[in-house]
């Protein structure tokens, strides 16, 4: 219910949005527009819109087909169902073979939730210890972790696969979950940059103020900085959640014998539609592992999407 | 400036950091010392001890796997192998005498040819469609909220769903465009059956994944190139406006040099697509060497378990060897074309 409540506030709030885009293009000295150019937009508006049906019809066909039975979609597969009836939904929930080494659908997301979820914990806490450190204190070594930092972001260091995979092997981390977790536990990346930028610019007078009243730095951290950071540290752990829910190439490799939903689903597409041409089963799959993501892009978009942008900001 | 230009993390006053130093002192103060130098040993320990592991552990080992062999079940130095000719740099450059053999290849040749064609794509063709479109979106076309989640979706999707909404999107046996062409009784013979077939670099199983790369990539850039454009204040594009100046000046005049930082950084991302496309192929035409790229190439033969790790290490150093300071120059080369105004 709360749900619905939510995503109902999410439309009102995407409504006002629009209204205030066409408030602006009839108002607003920047986007008036008249004549030739009014032209030009809309020759562009119907680029954009072809554009976005390309994206969304595939996944509408997708939905439409995941309904019919494997006769009526060899039948026709351009027509509405002749009945909404969830059969495939509960078969893909529950399909299962050697050579998705087992797993069903809903196993391969607790997978997923496992790894990314505690991987994203992992990396956010990392990330976050790493930024404040560097951005706020000085100390030795300081401008060469720094250095090394953006030296490793910037340089493009290509074929490092193997020598990854040796080192997993050597370390006994290969084919763990605690491997995949470690893996994704950097503390150096993208998300040290973002939370390194609003730690350099954040304001130090509630620290001098508890530093005065004797708190210890442990302290401060976690009952000033944390809560301070609450925004940042959200947005970060969603884009990492997303980014490691639809890892592919890492568990492809570290972890093949508890297959994530993102690699396993390559397994069910290969038993699906490469031996049986069970398409509308497959597309059944589909929809189910999307509707996580969807939800999570449904509440937090605005985050996901100002601070995917913050990310790339400087060349 | 309006909100919506405002940065989207509040940065509010810039402050020194603290320094240690400034502690030294008396004996309170010099436990006070140690207890902060404690504090970020701690903080420090476990993200430094892991990047040294994952970054420096992993180049260093990456660059000793080039002077190993596999032989006998395990790698072994090139001196103490069936490798040792006596001769010192033979031996030692073993592996890039072998890998430089392979050059000669067709598959070889054509893996290098189908890796490039994804940096000419990504920079001269998605990156600049991307800047017309965000500037589009930017000056609030009908629609620019709804078109920006559009252009969004591939950056949250999962690569494997959206290469197989694409795929099957053209399916002979059941497709979307075939079924459109079938309702309108056009017969399309065995166009879309023969679509992602071709085993050579050029042929349409290629133009496929060339396809399926700007569509999904475009997104991504506008998001980018949208918001960098939405930072540019207010007062600069209210005097373009008031003297008269048209669109068309305004975006290669005013907009381009402005969110030029933003191009380079896309520009660069472009440039390493020639070693980061690598799953795309391998989703969209599984099995097919016609496609395969270095990342693929790479991605293949580590994960094979052969146990000859050498070689994909090899040709991964050598790359990065080439291009690294290509792509460096470039970036400097980049920046060096407009002044960074820094708003």
């Amino acid at each position: 219910m709360n749900v619905i409540v939510a995503l109902r506030r999410k439309i009102r709030s995407k409504q006002a949005a629009s209204r205030q885009e066409s408030y602006e293009r009839k108002h607003d000295l920047l986007f008036k527009r008249k004549g030739g150019t009014e032209a030009a937009f809309v020759l562009v508006f119907i680029i954009f819109a072809v554009f976005a049906i390309t994206f969304i019809f595939p996944f509408l066909w997708m939905l439409m087909n995941s309904f019919k039975t494997k006769a009526e979609f060899a039948r026709d597969f351009m027509s509405w169902p002749t009945s909404f009836n969830f059969d495939n939904f509960v078969a893909a929930a529950t399909f299962s073979n050697i050579t998705t080494r087992n797993f069903n659908v809903f196993q391969m997301m607790g997978m997923s939730l496992i790894v990314a979820g505690f991987g994203t914990l992992a990396t956010v806490m990392t990330s976050s210890c790493a930024s404040y450190v560097v951005a706020k204190y000085k100390f030795p070594g300081r401008s060469f972790i720094f250095a090394v930092v953006i030296f490793s972001m910037t340089v493009p260091i290509v074929g490092s696969l193997p020598s990854q995979i040796q080192l997993m092997q050597g370390m006994g981390l290969d084919q763990t979950v605690i491997g995949l977790i470690f893996l994704y536990s950097g503390g150096f990346g993208s998300n040290f940059l973002l939370l390194y930028s609003f730690f350099k610019n954040l304001s130090w007078t509630y620290v001098e103020a508890a530093k005065i009243d004797g708190a210890s730095d442990v302290r401060i951290f976690f009952q000033i900085i944390v809560p301070m950071a609450k925004g940042p540290i959200i947005a970060v752990g969603i884009l990492s959640l997303i980014g490691l829910w639809n890892d592919y190439f890492n568990p492809s490799i570290f972890l093949k014998d508890q297959p994530t939903i993102a690699y396993g689903i390559n397994a069910i597409r290969q038993t699906m539609l490469e031996t049986s041409s069970e398409y509308p089963l497959f597309f059944a799959v589909v929809i189910v592992t999307l509707i996580p993501i969807l939800l999570v892009f449904c509440f937090f978009s605005k985050t996901i999407m100002e601070n995917t942008a913050v990310g790339g900001l400087k060349g | 400036m309006t909100e919506a230009l405002a940065p989207v993390i509040e940065a509010p006053k810039k402050e020194k950091p603290r320094s240690i130093k400034r502690q030294k002192g008396s004996g309170s103060k010099a436990a006070s010392h140690w207890r902060v130098y404690l504090f970020i040993i701690l903080m420090l320990l476990y993200p430094v001890a892991q990047f040294c592991i994952m970054w420096f552990g992993v180049n260093i080992n990456s660059i000793l796997l080039t002077f190993k062999v596999y032989e006998r079940f395990q790698l072994v130095w090139v001196f103490d192998s069936a490798a040792n000719n006596g001769n010192f740099f033979e031996t030692l450059f073993y592996n890039y005498g072998e890998l430089f053999k392979t050059f000669g290849q067709t598959d070889i040749q054509d893996m290098f040819a189908s890796s490039v064609v994804y940096f000419g794509l990504a920079c001269f063709v998605t990156l600049p469609i991307a800047l017309v479109f965000s500037y589009f979106v930017f000056k609030k076309i009908r629609g620019a909220a709804f078109f920006k989640v559009i252009f969004f979706l591939p950056s949250i999707l999962p690569l494997f769903i959206l290469c197989q909404a694409y795929s099957l999107s053209f399916n002979a046996e059941g497709g979307i465009l075939p079924g459109i062409f079938q309702g309108l009784g056009i017969d399309t013979g065995n166009f879309f059956a023969s679509l992602f077939i071709g085993n050579r670099f050029g042929q349409s199983s290629s133009w496929m994944v060339w396809i399926f790369c700007i569509w999904s990539g475009i997104g991504y850039d506008v998001i980018l190139l949208t918001a960098a454009m939405s930072r540019i204040p207010r007062d600069i594009l209210e005097s373009v406006k008031m003297d008269g100046v048209g669109s068309f000046k305004e975006f290669f005049r005013i907009i381009i040099p402005l969110v030029w930082p933003t191009i380079t950084t896309l520009f660069v991302f472009g440039m390493m697509a020639i070693f980061s496309t690598t799953f795309q192929p391998l989703f969209l035409t599984p099995g097919n060497k016609g496609t395969e790229t270095i990342g693929l190439h790479i991605y293949n033969q580590s994960q094979s378990g052969s146990g000859a790790l050498q070689t994909p290490a090899t040709l991964g150093l050598f790359c990065s060897i080439v291009v690294a300071p290509i792509i460096m120059g470039v970036r400097s080369l980049m920046n060096r074309c407009y002044k960074n105004v820094g708003f």
